[in-house]
């Protein structure tokens, strides 16, 4: 049964919307909009990502979800990235296991830029942020990047953005640091430019071992995007307060009981009216 | 913090913390060489007792530690390993240089 969500705008509820069209309110979903929902146009339900989709004459529009987060390029800030991004992709409701392999890639991509992109800053592996050895109470010290000019070095910056999009999460992972001369020397498992630092040279293998997709993009002088996705699909996580099998029943129900392709609007209430009987 | 590491005899068993990412790595990868050359050690015994997350960063600091232990004289094993960190292990191949033990073996 392939289905499309739509948020609604006021709350986080959800309809469901099957692919003849059947509406089927979740049973936790009283969002105070009313009975039951009516379709605008089938042509804007089969639409997909963005298209209108009138309910009860209020518009709403489905977005793909996205967070952007920025942080000082540091190592203290690498379990941060990790519990961060973790956060955001529970609400695709993932396994133990898919965490576990978002957090390793993520990390990966992460200590890249912290070992790699910056290696004017100072600091990068400190907790606190390194100073010159004195400071003239006063006087301005002018460094790369620094806007208060009163001492330190700065330390680069690093953006991760997530999104979440038709169950596929992609992760974006960039600096504006040195870049990578050599993309596909680099992404070679056992290649590291620091052998001193006990580097495995193993990063960009383990974010292809455990996410579906990477990309890397790199202009030298200018900085590096690193770009992973992974799907998760769970098919019952909608109704996974009422109890799988209770709730399929009704909803199979509703499915024999109306014509494929009927008017919308009669099915939509019909569908819901009968998934809702049994509440 | 200095629980972390006991040595008993020629000994030294590291109780790794439960993430093991960059930033821990490089504390134990300098506190590790400072115990392996100021005592006389010719085993490293890594407990992965407490240990859920591990990353490259972790793969190298073990790779190093045995490049250390090999050039020293000395062995280099992973005890305890839960079954996601054998899969990271595995992955990379670390199998083929240290012992990995789901327990704490007994040894002489």
């Amino acid at each position: 049964m392939k289905t499309r969500r739509f948020w609604t705008e006021r709350s986080d509820d959800w309809i469901m919307l099957t692919e003849n069209r059947q509406i089927h309110w979740p049973w936790y979903a009283d969002s105070g909009m009313g009975v039951y929902p009516e379709l605008d146009s089938a042509a804007a339900v089969n639409a997909g990502i963005g298209c209108l989709v009138k309910i009860r004459g209020k518009t709403m529009h489905q977005t793909a979800n996205e967070m952007r987060l920025e942080f000082d390029s540091r190592s203290c800030n690498e379990s941060f990235a990790r519990v961060t991004v973790a956060a955001f992709m529970t609400q695709l409701n993932p396994t133990l296991e898919e965490v576990a392999d978002v957090k390793t890639a993520v990390s990966e991509a992460v200590t890249n830029v912290i070992i790699h992109a910056y290696p004017d800053a100072a600091g990068k592996s400190d907790t606190a942020q390194a100073a010159p050895a004195y400071v003239i109470p006063g006087r301005a010290y002018a460094t790369k990047g620094n806007r208060s000019g009163t001492g330190g070095t700065a330390v680069g910056k690093i953006w991760i953005t997530c999104r979440i999009r038709d169950s596929v999460l992609t992760v974006e992972v960039r600096d504006n640091g040195c870049g990578i001369p050599d993309v596909k020397r680099a992404m070679e498992p056992l290649y590291t430019t620091r052998v001193e630092c006990d580097r495995a040279g193993m990063g960009f293998a383990f974010m292809e071992a455990f996410m579906d997709t990477l990309e890397v993009e790199s202009e030298v002088g200018h900085g590096t995007l690193a770009r992973m996705s992974k799907r998760i699909v769970r098919e019952e996580s909608a109704f996974s307060g009422m109890g799988a099998e209770e709730t399929k029943g009704k909803l199979d129900s509703a499915h024999g009981g109306l014509a494929d392709g009927a008017s919308t609007e009669a099915s939509a209430v019909t569908g819901v009216n009968m998934a809702l009987a049994g509440r | 913090m200095n629980s972390m590491y006991t040595i008993t005899g020629t000994v030294l068993r590291i109780h790794l913390p439960a993430e093991i990412d960059h930033h821990a790595a490089m504390r134990l990868c300098a506190e590790t060489d400072r115990l392996i050359q100021k005592k006389y050690i010719r085993r490293v015994v890594f407990d992965f007792s407490e240990t859920t997350f591990m990353d490259s960063s972790g793969i190298g600091m073990l790779i190093g530690r045995y490049k250390l232990m090999r050039f020293m004289g000395g062995i280099v094993l992973a005890v305890n390993v839960g079954p996601r960190m054998y899969q990271i292990l595995s992955m990379a191949g670390i199998y083929k240089i240290i012992d990995i033990y789901e327990d704490t073996p007994v040894l002489d």
